[in-house]
């Protein structure tokens, strides 16, 4: 039985996400997600304590909620930011030459969508002097130089961009 | 308890691969941190079912369930954390924006780009061999039948979460 409360906490999320993400404009989708996602979590462990008490029961029912809900954030984040889901979408209607691909998805379009992106969830500004870190930027990129450290792995872009910058001086 | 021996074999798990493991050449690909993940879960998911056998009654597969749920939390969230400062985008704009200070030049632009080609290109590749693309004889690319199912199911997704603009 708990199975069918998780589960059915999580659809109610998603649900309530999917209306609420077309009345609120310009509100994070992941944010967004993750707001929803928590009230229905705190409902479903406040009924399942109620209901079972601090057992296996309550505890699996929350895993198993959460793991849920982070796979579907997982999922449409991948999709939202996939360059292939992207490529895929434009084969869709028939097929293309590497070079018509090439055409339709422009680089300079990803890299406008990823700035619009990064400059409205406020981890860069843009001002007259160019582009520069917000302080939610500056901590991000904080976080991810311990992560680097922590997985012995710089990001690869960044690196073939520096190694670029070293064969052309 | 299942859950409290779950939790210390994952710190291990997270400890041996930062300790350990992280400068092994085979576990630096996508491949093979995906492969340290996917063994540890069949192995976990294996160990606690046979515990579960054993015991027997609900509440041991109530347990088994949790442990399960427990590792796919730790596995996709350390997956993506991974993936994230191997290889994104985003990740990358910022980090460079902050190496450079105030960046706004030609340079910084131009060389996003040729991250923008390079990125299409190594897609275009992992789409072929994951059987979702196929080139024609004309030398044109289509999508393979099992690509039309993956921009079904990613377009159900897009619609649920109301995303929009993608890619």
């Amino acid at each position: 039985m708990w199975l069918i409360w998780s589960l059915a906490a999580f659809v109610t999320s998603v649900l309530v996400h999917a209306i609420v993400m077309r009345f609120v404009e310009r509100a994070g989708t992941v944010a967004t997600f993750v707001a929803i996602g928590g009230v229905s979590g705190v409902a479903l462990i406040g009924y399942c304590l109620r209901s079972y008490g601090f057992t296996p029961a309550t505890l699996a029912a929350i895993l198993t909620y959460a793991f849920a809900c982070e796979f579907y954030i997982f999922l449409f984040t991948l999709v939202g930011n996939s360059v292939s889901f992207g490529l895929l979408t434009k084969l869709e209607s028939h097929p293309l030459e590497p070079a018509a691909i090439a055409g339709f998805y422009r680089a300079e379009a990803m890299i406008g969508r990823r700035f619009e992106q990064l400059e409205r969830s406020d981890f860069i500004s843009t001002g007259p002097a160019g582009l520069t870190l917000t302080a939610r930027g500056k901590r991000a990129v904080r976080m991810f130089s311990l992560l680097h450290v922590m997985f012995g792995r710089p990001n690869r872009w960044v690196a073939r961009m520096v190694r670029g910058s070293d064969h052309a001086s | 308890m299942p859950v409290l021996i779950c939790l210390l074999y994952l710190v291990l798990h997270a400890g041996l691969y930062v300790l350990t493991r992280r400068d092994r050449p085979a576990l630096g690909s996508e491949k093979g941190i995906f492969w340290y993940h996917v063994i540890s879960a069949a192995v976990v998911t294996g160990v606690f079912a046979i515990w579960a056998l054993v015991t027997g009654g609900a509440e041991a597969w109530t347990w088994f369930v949790a442990v399960v749920m427990l590792h796919g939390i730790y596995s996709l969230s350390f997956l993506e954390l991974w993936a994230l400062a191997d290889d994104s985008y985003s990740v990358a704009i910022m980090e460079i924006v902050d190496q450079r200070g105030t960046a706004g030049g030609a340079a910084l632009i131009q060389g996003l780009e040729a991250i923008g080609m390079s990125k299409q290109t190594s897609r275009l590749d992992a789409l072929q061999a994951i059987g979702l693309v196929r080139p024609g004889r004309d030398g044109t690319f289509a999508l393979t039948s099992k690509g039309r199912v993956a921009v079904g199911l990613g377009r159900t997704l897009l619609f649920l979460a109301n995303v929009r603009q993608y890619g």
